[in-house]
């Protein structure tokens, strides 16, 4: 039984199409009910037209931004991805996320080519990647990367090195290049676990379709080389076990893969939680410490901001 | 009479729709099943003959209806700059 077949199978024991959604499998559902004669919900089929669109409008921007940007660029993620899907359609993606070597200067040049500012530049100032653009009339955000979002405890390679082992993207555009697989999987790998650990069915396809065919040995190399070992471990052994059926080993898969082979939804509370105990997977025990403290005053601090929000919107709203 | 597909318009089939983007306007729109069948066997050297044949078959519609209907439909797709006619 291939891959895809077992994501059928996992389509077909989902409960709801929300946890589709969740899973990221909603697109790939569609494309299941539309062969077996089913009737699919309108909303769902508005959601794979926006897919197309999205598809269609990331070919047209990368040729747009080619022509404007000096230097290497480097798609990665989504709209990357997708091309490793059966069709680029069935994998849901929401902007463009580009590696470059002047991230500053090629901000500047695309907005000076036309592009518009989505916003809020003070809050991506000592973020990941700059504020989102956006090509008037299309739907899809470009956002431009210095770095990269992973464990806290991650050593990403300088870009320089990503660039010198870039290869041609698979979306098939002249100068359009995208990470090695190597670096593209354990990058996958380190962004899906820094949102939660094991956080949908769609982080462990992404994977497995990014390190299909390459040396497990030569992955794992890599990924401790970043620092971040143990986490790959656990994301790998998870996608085996949901693809492979590999029989999962580790108790603590056991214990929170429960969502992804039953295609559930975790709860808010779970996933916080997950998102604590996920820092355990750091090399060492200082570390864990360190990271659970910097992500529990992030969630905590975004969870207070939140709460006085609403008290506030409570009493203004208050007749 | 047949028709192309200009090199500024991409499209992308999914299940019975098709939605197509023209790359000069940024302008995109999606296709119902009908249109995308039209649509399909144009861009596969269809001629109009075929694809009117087809709909007649298809929806037990009157040929001189599917004529009218086909034409009004072409000639939007083409002052949308989306189709080019190759021949007379």
């Amino acid at each position: 039984m291939s891959m895809w077949d077992r994501i059928d199978r996992l389509i077909d024991i989902a409960p709801t199409l929300e946890d589709l959604r969740a899973h990221g499998l909603h697109l790939l559902a569609a494309q299941r009910w539309s062969q077996q004669g089913q009737a699919i919900p309108d909303v769902l089929r508005d959601e794979v037209r926006a897919t197309a669109i999205a598809d269609l409008a990331a070919r047209t921007l990368l040729i747009r931004i080619r022509t404007i940007l000096d230097g290497p660029v480097l798609l990665i993620k989504g709209p990357e991805v997708a091309t490793r899907y059966p069709t680029s359609t069935l994998r849901p993606f929401h902007d463009l996320d580009l590696v470059v070597q002047e991230v500053e200067t090629a901000q500047q040049a695309l907005l000076a080519a036309g592009f518009i500012s989505m916003g809020g530049e003070q809050w991506f100032t000592h973020h990941h990647h700059r504020a989102p653009l956006i090509w008037p009339g299309l739907p899809l955000a470009i956002e431009l990367h210095e770095s990269f979002w992973g464990p806290t405890w991650m050593t990403c390679p300088p870009t320089e090195e990503l660039l010198a082992t870039a290869v041609p993207a698979r979306v098939n555009i002249d100068g359009i290049q995208t990470l090695s697989p190597h670096y593209h999987s354990i990058l996958l790998a380190a962004h899906s676990w820094q949102h939660v650990p094991l956080r949908r069915v769609l982080d462990l396809i992404d994977i497995a379709v990014m390190s299909e065919g390459i040396d497990r040995k030569a992955l794992d190399d890599v990924a401790t080389q970043m620092n971040i070992g143990r986490v790959w471990g656990a994301m790998i052994r998870a996608t085996d076990a949901l693809f492979l059926n590999q029989e999962v080993q580790s108790w603590s898969l056991r214990l929170w893969a429960r969502h992804l082979t039953g295609v559930t939804r975790r709860s808010v509370r779970a996933q916080y939680l997950n998102r604590w105990l996920g820092t355990a997977w750091a090399p060492d025990l200082p570390t864990a410490l360190s990271a659970a403290q910097s992500i529990m005053r992030d969630d905590l601090g975004k969870w207070f901001r939140d709460y006085r929000r609403r008290v506030r919107n409570h009493f203004l709203q208050a007749p | 009479m047949r028709f192309r597909i200009p090199n500024h318009v991409d499209f992308r089939v999914v299940h019975d729709e098709i939605v197509v983007l023209d790359v000069r306007s940024d302008l995109y729109l999606a296709l119902n099943p009908t249109a995308a069948l039209i649509w399909t066997m144009l861009s596969n050297k269809g001629t109009l003959e075929e694809v009117v044949a087809e709909l007649t078959d298809r929806f037990g519609i009157e040929n001189s209806v599917a004529t009218t209907e086909l034409h009004r439909h072409l000639d939007d797709l083409v002052a949308r700059g989306l189709l080019e006619p190759v021949d007379a």
